[in-house]
């Protein structure tokens, strides 16, 4: 539109100016808008002339005629304006040119490479390029490449990511700016996201990013796709990869259009199907999987205001290792014994059960607006519906039915202001409000275990970030949280006085049902949150930043209401009602030198945590039933110190040959019954040789895991009968698997076919040596090896 | 713009209210598990005569069996629901249904009691018999118990201890036993 307008100004310029008197002035200032300082160098353009501002930002314009012109306004790094005005009746106009664009909002990924979400917190970045060498896995895998983060996984196609030895409710997901809400409390449940949907994901290695959340112990995960616009283009790509593992390939697709006017539009979408995966020795019965996700963002940009509106749908179905689903202790403990899986088939595309079905949609509305000299209001509602079936293997006529099936909305909204009109003291106050309802199905004839409930959230902060010097930005922050669980629980009687709740909570009963009470628990929890850092730059690109946060986590539904058998794992898993809130103290230190000592780049991040009411999961015993024994694994709060160090390195051997290096390690005790903590991962390395030139691109990677030596013993004794006696047998579930190192190596190589560089095909090949290992972190390590060699052909086109 | 957050605040404050008020009538539906196996009940039967008497397993009861030395003894097995006690249910039906994925087998501590399939047992569509009947054989007085197995898809329908079979184990329960 503008650009239209522009044209017919100056056309009607042209021809007025020959028949007028042209002894107008027009003079002012171009100020940057959103902190009003004066703009020096700006240009102004019109009828091919152009005209300079001085260092006050001031502009004179003469021998201009009293007709209307079409003026474009611009200046470096900011975004170009075109203003009509007419002489005839203006002499002064001062012009706001929008400054901050570029590292505000990041039009240009590529160029904000070093912008940072937070101030003092630890943040490492995957950009596009290396999210695309995942395009056929997960985001735990490829959140796998930066130090500190590991997997916990369940099989190799649900993966959950570890920060620095916590997951699940203590990570809060970003999806596009809308917190993921997909019932990440299970050790089983991998968030609901496509890697393909966006294109940089960050990773906030600490406590302190009060803005996203007051429970993200653990860290923050930022996965974005922002909107291309202010600028005509059009472009996407298309991106196909099979694998020989699984059988199977994955193929995506992205189409952006932006327009210079600030509207701009995506689409993206993957299908990904695998049949079963492969140990080096066997096939892993009953581990294909499909997924199928789309995802569409519409919306306007300008400096001054802008909306958008994202929608994405996930849907998932995931086969579970056949051979981990067990009746009880003695089939646990037949399976431990045995070198290979204990049920193992012809290879096939066929998922049955044990086996989760997942679907997730979400649907933002966001809208910002900027105030002069003042700073920029964001508003954004949202809207989740999250769908989890797992199936177990059952008999008759519920053979087909899922045994947990549960349906989780959340709505959310949220606001910010923040207030940069002085770069040297920001501040950005907000509030966020979530109602969220769970309803299980009672059709899958199973025990709830998760029961009905809302949830109201509801959180208020204000960070700063101020300038002490050139070299030294701090920052504070404080945030307050409410936490309202209103469930409705059934409860067996027996268990419901086994646990003394008949004492404590007699009032929550509501309804007798049989056997079982109808307990209405209504929980509040209130919290504060505080951040404090300091980010210090010195010398030739060292920066050295310093994080201390104080964090509170409310528990979640799993940890206070779980109270029965869990099918699939064997297990009995009990929560309790009395938990109260996790209080964590976390101080982060980090070191950044771009080039130290003239031998490469250095990043040591040391960390120390302290966890008041840690929640764990743990075996505490057996129970008997007619079924056999099962362990019971009780949640327990106590007391947690972890702390641990992630160092990365990197040099540039020649500037073909790189070499990077990453490792980590991280000690977890519980401090008062003076043990180890469970499931921490192992001190491990990841070091990559990359080789690039031309249109060549190798890399030969090797991950390096030792094996974890502190852990908790938590086996237990159970009886079996041999040659007709009964003989009592350990059941060894403690020790840790030992270590392994793999050997990945790939390589692409890139063509243009119609435009430069606009095909890359490359060829992976992971788990070269094709070793047979397994991780402590993955829960199916008890029953079979992890993945053997695989081979992928990647194709991606561009256009 | 101040004044429209208000309002939205409001707004979504009013609806949250209006939400959790008008579930709170409408209380989940209770759900009692069917498929719950919640006794295993013995048929005990001496050769040559036809009183039967019934051993039954359940996590409150267990009996106890008594056998004479050195007599043989037909055994049948049954899987009741009984969560319901005006409905009880025979599961044994339905692992009647899917003996092709089903496998019943005893292990036991006492000196010199055999078992083996009875000519009235379910046979698979392997002609296996999967243990629904089976004919015992005790010898000298002993103690000890005899452990009994429902198994699910077993790997292999032959073998001498449990670890053979392979698939889960839906119920491993023991009764006490004395031959005397």
């Amino acid at each position: 539109m503008k650009r239209f307008t522009l044209i017919t100004v100056y056309l009607l310029g042209v021809t007025f100016s020959l028949a007028q008197d042209c002894n107008k002035t027009l003079t002012g200032k171009v100020i940057d808008f959103h902190d009003g300082v004066a703009l020096k160098g700006a240009k102004i353009t019109f009828n091919n002339q152009m005209i300079v501002t001085d260092t006050e930002g001031n502009y004179t314009i003469n021998d201009l005629c009293a007709i209307s012109y079409a003026f474009t306004i611009s200046h470096e790094d900011c975004n170009s304006q075109v203003v009509t005005i007419d002489v005839s009746k203006v002499h002064t106009q001062d012009f706001y040119l929008e400054h901050h664009y570029t590292d505000l909002d990041q039009i240009d990924i590529a160029s904000s490479s070093k912008n940072k979400a937070t101030n003092s917190q630890v943040e490492e970045k995957l950009n596009r390029k290396q999210l695309e060498l995942y395009s056929s896995l997960s985001i735990g895998d490829a959140l796998k490449e930066i130090s500190g983060v590991n997997t916990l996984t369940s099989g190799n196609t649900i993966v959950k990511p570890v920060i620095q030895g916590v997951h699940s409710s203590r990570i809060v997901i970003l999806n596009n700016g809308v917190r993921q809400e997909d019932q990440e409390w299970g050790e089983e449940h991998a968030p609901n996201i496509d890697i393909n949907a966006f294109n940089e994901i960050r990773v906030i290695k600490g406590a302190g990013a009060l803005q996203y959340g007051g429970n993200a112990i653990g860290g923050v995960i930022i996965a974005e796709n922002k909107l291309t616009s202010l600028r005509d283009t059009i472009f996407g790509n298309a991106q196909l990869a099979a694998s020989t593992n699984g059988q199977g390939g994955s193929t995506n697709s992205a189409l952006n259009i932006g327009f210079k006017n600030g509207w701009g539009a995506k689409a993206q979408g993957t299908v990904k199907y695998f049949g079963d995966s492969e140990a080096p020795d066997y096939i892993l019965s009953n581990t294909g999987h499909r997924e199928q996700s789309f995802s569409t963002t519409f919306g306007y940009n300008n400096f001054l205001y802008g909306f958008e509106g994202y929608y994405s749908f996930y849907n998932a179905t995931q086969g579970i290792l056949r051979s981990s689903h067990i009746g009880n202790v003695g089939d646990l403990v037949r399976a431990i014994n045995s070198e290979v899986p204990l049920v193992i088939n012809d290879f096939t595309y066929d998922i049955n059960a044990p086996k989760q079905e997942t679907q997730h949609h979400l649907v933002k509305l966001k809208f910002y607006n900027r105030f002069k000299n003042l700073g920029k209001l964001n508003l954004q509602y949202s809207f989740q519906y999250n769908n989890r079936k797992e199936f177990d293997i059952r008999r008759g006529d519920d053979r087909d039915k899922p045994s947990l099936d549960l349906e989780l909305l959340t709505h959310g909204l949220e606001g910010s202001f923040l207030f940069d009109a002085k770069d040297s003291f920001k501040k950005n106050v907000g509030f966020q409000l979530a109602y969220q309802t769970n309803t299980p199905d009672p059709d899958t004839g199973v025990r709830r275990l998760i029961p009905d409930y809302n949830k109201i959230s509801a959180g208020v902060f204000a960070i700063t970030e101020f300038t002490i010097s050139d070299h030294i930005t701090a920052d504070a922050g404080i945030r307050y949280d409410f936490v309202n669980v209103d469930a409705k629980k059934f409860y067996e009687k027996e268990f419901w006085d086994d646990r003394a709740y008949n004492v404590q909570f007699a009032d929550l009963i509501i309804a007798d049902e049989g056997d079982q009470w109808l307990t209405n628990p209504n929980f509040d929890y209130n919290s504060v949150s505080a951040s404090v850092g300091l980010n210090y730059s010195y010398g030739n690109q060292n920066t050295l930043l310093f994080n201390a946060s104080y964090v509170n986590r409310a528990p979640n539904p799993v940890e206070l209401f779980s109270d029965g058998l869990h099918h699939s794992a064997a297990i009995i898993e009990l929560g309790d009602l009395n938990f109260d809130q996790e209080s964590a103290l976390k101080f982060s230190l980090a070191s950044e030198h771009e080039n130290i000592f003239g031998i490469g780049r250095l990043k040591v991040s040391p960390y120390l945590s302290l966890i008041d009411n840690f929640i764990l999961l743990e075996p505490t015993g057996v129970d008997f039933t007619i079924r056999g024994s099962f362990p019971i694994w009780e949640y327990r709060q106590t007391n947690a110190l972890l702390y641990g160090i992630d160092v990365d390195y990197g040099l540039d051997i020649t500037e073909t040959l790189k070499f990077t290096t990453g490792f980590s390690y991280i000690y977890g005790q519980d401090t008062t019954a003076n043990e180890a903590l469970i499931n921490m991962p192992a001190p491990n390395f990841r070091s990559q040789l990359t080789y690039q030139k031309e249109n060549w691109d190798i890399r030969l990677t090797n991950t390096s895991v030792l094996k974890q030596n502190r852990f908790p013993n938590n086996d237990f004794e159970t009886s079996f009968i041999r040659n007709n006696v009964e003989v009592t047998e350990l059941v060894l579930i403690s020790e840790p698997p030992a270590g392994y190192s793999l050997f990945d190596l790939s390589g692409s190589y890139t063509f243009g076919i119609w435009n430069p560089k606009d095909l890359v095909v490359g060829a992976s090949i992971t788990n070269l040596f094709d070793v047979s290992y397994r991780d402590y972190l993955n829960r199916q390590r008890f029953y079979a090896d992890n993945i053997g060699r695989n081979f992928t052909l990647n194709i991606n086109f561009k256009f | 713009m101040k004044k429209g957050i208000h309002k939205l605040l409001s707004i979504i404050f009013i609806v949250s209210i209006l939400a959790s008020c008008s579930d709170d009538d409408d209380n989940p539906i209770v759900i009692n598990e069917e498929e719950t196996i919640t006794t295993v009940k013995l048929s005990v039967t001496e050769s040559g005569t036809t009183t039967t008497q019934e051993f039954e397993w359940t996590e409150s009861s267990q009996d106890d069996i008594t056998l004479k030395a050195n007599t043989s003894y037909n055994i049948k097995i049954q899987f009741l629901d009984e969560s319901n006690p005006n409905d009880v249910e025979d599961i044994t039906e339905e692992v009647i249904a899917e003996k092709d994925e089903h496998f019943v087998f005893y292990e036991t501590t006492v000196g010199g009691l055999t078992f083996d399939n009875a000519s009235d047992d379910t046979v698979d569509a392997n002609n296996v018999g999967i243990n629904i009947s089976t004919d015992w054989s005790a010898g000298d007085a002993a103690t000890g118990v005899i452990r009994a197995f429902l198994i699910h898809e077993p790997t292999s329908k032959t073998g001498d201890s449990r670890a053979d079979f392979g698939g889960e184990t839906d119920i491993e329960v023991d009764f006490n036993v004395t031959v005397q």
